[in-house]
């Protein structure tokens, strides 16, 4: 899977949990494939979760 | 507090910047024994009316960054409806003067943005200047910038 789909897929994994997350607005969720690996209460808290759980693997981090 | 000040420019307030791969991404890379892209010195363009930082596709390629996110931004050619770009994750580096003393490191999502052909490689956003005082000396022809 290029990485274009990957994100692709990360961000429909966002869409179908959105409801959820609403809860959270404003902070940042962290999603690998259909996995959604939590919410952080800034971006770089979220990207270092990002990169220390799927390393170089593509993931996505978005603001709810 | 450090204060970087620089003349403005004929293109406008352009400041050095220097443009790195984020830390977390940093020590990915440095765990998987990868080596670490050296990061770029460019000029920036300190544009307040951007919401968000751009910089140039050849320095997105030149950190080997993939995109971790997007974002739907509105431009005055995006007439009513918006466009998706994607973002990269990046740390920043305010410098004094090329080579000089680090004024404010933060890390971000950026988005690419065609700029070379403008002379410029950034355009520096608010969200890149959100803890920044600046002062616009269009008398003195001078841009100051504290964090």
């Amino acid at each position: 899977m290029s990485t274009t789909e990957s994100l692709q897929a990360e961000l429909a994994t966002f869409e179908q949990h959105k409801a959820l997350l609403l809860k959270d607005e404003g902070k940042f969720v962290v999603i690998h494939d259909q996995e959604v690996a939590g919410v952080w209460g800034t971006y770089e808290d979220a990207l270092r979760a990002g990169y220390q759980k799927y390393g170089l693997q593509s993931f996505l981090v978005k603001q709810i | 507090m450090p204060i970087l000040t620089a003349a403005i420019a004929a293109d406008g307030p352009v400041i050095p910047i220097l443009i790195g791969v984020s830390g977390p991404r940093a020590q990915a890379l440095k765990d998987a024994g990868l080596a670490i892209p050296t990061p770029v010195l460019v000029r920036g363009l300190i544009d307040t009316g951007a919401s968000c930082t751009a910089v140039d596709p050849q320095v997105i390629a030149d950190l080997g960054l993939e995109p971790r996110g997007t974002i739907s931004i509105v431009t005055p050619s995006t007439g009513t409806g918006s466009h998706t770009c994607n973002q990269y994750d990046v740390a920043l580096v305010f410098l004094m003067h090329p080579g000089g003393v680090h004024v404010k490191s933060l890390t971000l999502p950026v988005i690419e943005s065609h700029l070379d052909g403008q002379g410029i490689r950034a355009f520096i956003g608010r969200d890149a200047l959100a803890d920044g005082i600046m002062i616009y000396n269009s008398q003195s022809g001078t841009l100051s910038l504290a964090f």
